[in-house]
């Protein structure tokens, strides 16, 4: 970076004359040398400026660049300083120990102090690492000669081709081991790089890595050909290589423990669970070994007059067969003989889960009887008659 | 959840509320895995070919029998039972009720009746739905005596004979009318004759020794006499079976409504009536003292018979209200209670039978479930609940 051409600079005794057209791309911020021409003769449209040691002759850009990288590191290095300071102190307000304080404590302990009801998640207090938060910038790609670092500069996208060309190294070497088992007639079996539980990240995420704005040909290609090594025998040699490009896909089911069966004093076995639905909430009771009664606050299933709440609370034992061989016992406290129904279904599914075996958990699941409604009514908006119906609209 | 998700996919209702008929070819696709089994066979409704209640015992519990014709025009013509059950009968083509409990205590009971003594008072109550009208039905299809209906009175008059009561014609005149249906030919065959004067009007006079026939016809013909009629008829049908010419049972649904305080109607001073100024009811009313002999009163106390406010329990006290109570007092309350599982299968049967249920899975052990489960076992609203299936 800046530091490192300045130490170049302040080492090296001889005198670097540059003479050249800079063009400064306006967009990067860093100067793209387009055209080089050396000599050591003084031409007219020689701009160069002594360095603020006094050592090497350099140009204005050049300048400029070393000190807009120099504010960078600075500004980078103050704000990761706060950033410590701050996770101290938070660390002290909630009481903890700073030494070993992590991030997901930080995120803890501001989603404590500071709680937010707002939607856009992103919107919400959050204190993050300076370099989560502040965009990343490449370091140097030439020195202070205009000569580039990286081999593959000139492509437009070093970081991306250099990828690639590990990629094609790679499988060489892939092949050539396979070739040596043949050749010992060594028999494996299939070593292929299991791709389960993690997935190809997203072109915004590999331009990111790169750093480098790639387009959508370039992304597919680099996927096509990333597939290619993957199906290639033995490519869980390079799983290293591979799992740079991938992430592990976090499972949405989290495995949450299913509460065993308690016993009352009599050897039956019974379950409660809770439900909500708008603002109903039920405590339902199913006891085991039972013969299909079913009963609503002390009364019986005629509590429901309407039908169809009446198989909304029967639809859960009726999908686990469970139907006369348990009885219900149900609590709902609220208003509203619709919403008691569903959340007593709820309830009653949420209970069932404890009798019956995974396979059918996972048909409850999909049938939807574990989820919550959320559905509640919605507000009515200032200027409309209600929640989405608008006033009598007169033409004039 | 989404919607679609939430929409109860049972295995009954979720067919046919939407596709009606074509429920068989859906009903595959829809029911969980479990229970998508071939339709079990179509079972044969569980019948007895005893026609008549006083032979059924014990082993016809649960089982069908149907209703002779003669019953079975009587019970059409007549008030009294439910309509519904009437338009069902019209489609199943056949008149027929289960053997229960209830019906089998009640008979056991009346054949037990000491008829020397003053009249035994059975009264059957239960909740809503359970069978108190079907079971007097059934019961009182067999007896020969006259049969009254609490029913709902339309219209009144202040009486014409005597002062500060009110008279209800036309339905003084249409039970009348039922009287006669039933008891016409047993008249005659006992020959049973008036044993008062009763003067209508300055021209019309029924001497004693009149046959009673010839009194029914009276109230039919002229309504604004029928209410006196009706009660000069009770009157010596009492006095007939005090002396041992002829056995009386009264049937009564819903009678509670003889006493509640408030009627439906409005004075000019907008007060409302007290029932107990209705030369109807007390025609009815002095039955149930126990100042007669040979007879027997079967009623049913119907909360539904009851006004809207003073419906929270199915009990008899409650119902009757202190009024009732004592004047019904000692009786023998008889209890209805809803299907247990005998029963349930055995109407599930029928309604099979009779191709009533068209879904596959209705007979299936899951779809029997969940219908018992769906109607709480109360014959009512099983009756509901397979309407649409």
């Amino acid at each position: 970076m800046a530091s490192v051409i300045g130490q170049f600079l302040r080492r090296s005794s001889t005198l670097v004359r540059i003479s050249c057209t800079v063009q400064a791309r306006v967009a990067s911020g860093l100067p793209h040398i387009q055209q080089y021409s050396s000599s050591s003769s003084s031409s007219t449209e020689e701009e160069s400026m002594t360095s603020p040691e006094g050592g090497a002759r350099m140009s204005k850009s050049m300048l400029a660049y070393q000190q807009r990288a120099e504010a960078h590191d600075k500004f980078m290095a103050d704000q990761i300083a706060e950033y410590e300071i701050g996770r101290r102190h938070l660390a002290n307000i909630m009481g903890e120990d700073p030494e070993t304080f992590t991030q997901e404590d930080i995120d803890a302990a501001i989603q404590y102090l500071l709680p937010s009801g707002l939607f856009e998640l992103t919107a919400r207090p959050a204190m993050k690492h300076p370099s989560d938060v502040f965009i990343k910038k490449k370091a140097a790609e030439f020195d202070i000669s205009g000569r580039p670092f990286h081999t593959f500069f000139y492509t437009g996208y070093p970081a991306y081709y250099q990828a690639l060309h590990d990629l094609g190294k790679t499988m060489i070497s892939l092949d050539q081991f396979a070739n040596r088992m043949a050749h010992l007639k060594v028999e494996n079996e299939s070593q292929a790089f299991n791709c389960g539980g993690s997935e190809w990240v997203s072109k915004a995420e590999l331009s990111n890595k790169f750093l480098e704005e790639l387009h959508d040909k370039h992304y597919i290609f680099f996927i096509q050909s990333m597939n290619r090594l993957i199906e290639h025998p033995y490519s869980s040699r390079a799983q290293d290589f591979i799992m740079r490009f991938r992430k592990v896909v976090i499972t949405t089911q989290n495995k949450e423990e299913i509460p065993k069966l308690m016993y009352t004093a009599e050897g039956i076995p019974y379950m409660t669970g809770s439900g909500k639905r708008k603002h109903t909430e039920a405590t339902v009771t199913v006891y085991g070994r039972g013969s299909g009664k079913i009963e609503i606050n002390g009364q019986d299933m005629r509590f429901f007059k309407v039908i169809q709440d009446r198989e909304q609370v029967v639809f859960p034992l009726q999908f686990t067969n469970l139907l006369g061989k348990v009885d219900l016992v149900a609590n709902v406290t609220g208003a509203g003989l619709s919403s008691s129904a569903g959340a007593i279904r709820l309830a009653t599914a949420l209970a069932l889960r404890s009798f019956v075996d995974e396979h059918m958990r996972e048909k409850m699941r999909l049938a939807g009887l574990l989820s919550k409604d959320f559905r509640v009514k919605e507000r009515k908006k200032p200027g409309q008659k209600g929640a989405r119906a608008k006033f009598t609209w007169k033409k004039r | 959840m989404a919607p679609s998700a939430r929409r109860a996919v049972l295995l009954l209702r979720g067919l046919a509320g939407r596709h009606g008929g074509c429920g068989a070819a859906l009903g595959q696709r829809c029911v969980s895995a479990e229970a998508a089994q071939a339709p079990p066979p179509r079972p044969r409704a569980p019948r007895t070919s005893l026609t008549s209640p006083v032979e059924h015992t014990a082993e016809q519990r649960g089982l069908w029998y149907t209703l002779q014709p003669g019953v079975v025009q009587r019970l059409f013509s007549q008030g009294g039972v439910p309509k519904q059950f009437l338009t069902q009968c019209q489609t199943f083509a056949e008149t027929c009720l289960m053997v229960r409990q209830p019906s089998l205590t009640l008979m056991d009971f009346i054949r037990r009746s000491d008829l020397s003594l003053p009249p035994n008072k059975f009264l059957l109550y239960g909740r809503n739905g359970c069978g108190k009208t079907l079971s007097l039905t059934g019961s009182s299809s067999t007896s020969p005596g006259p049969r009254s209906g609490g029913g709902t009175s339309r219209r009144w008059l202040p009486s014409a004979t005597i002062e500060g009561q009110y008279d209800h014609p036309l339905d003084a005149v249409l039970w009348l009318q039922h009287f006669k249906t039933q008891n016409a030919e047993l008249l005659k065959t006992l020959q049973l004759v008036t044993q008062e004067r009763y003067i209508w009007s300055r021209r019309e006079v029924t001497e004693p020794d009149t046959p009673l026939g010839e009194l029914v016809e009276l109230g039919i013909g002229r309504a604004r006499y029928s209410t006196d009629c009706v009660l000069a008829l009770t009157s010596e049908l009492k006095r007939h079976a005090t002396e041992g010419r002829c056995k009386v049972a009264v049937v009564v649904d819903g009678i509670n409504t003889f006493y509640s305080p408030v009627s439906r109607y409005r004075c000019e001073d907008r007060t409302l009536l007290d029932p107990k100024y209705f030369t109807l009811f007390q025609s009815f009313m002095q039955l149930f003292k126990s100042d007669w002999k040979n007879g027997i009163v079967v009623g049913s106390i119907d909360s539904l018979a009851n006004e809207g406010w003073r419906r929270d329990s199915h009990l008899p006290r409650y119902l009757l209200r202190q009024q009732g109570w004592e004047a019904l007092d000692p009786f023998i309350p008889i209890p209805i209670e809803d299907y247990d599982d005998l029963e349930m299968r055995s109407a599930i049967d029928y309604y099979l039978d009779r191709h009533w249920l068209q879904n596959p899975q209705a007979g299936s052990d899951i779809g029997r479930r969940e219908l018992a489960a769906l109607s709480a076992h109360n014959p009512y609203l099983l009756m509901q609940v397979c309407r649409p299936l």
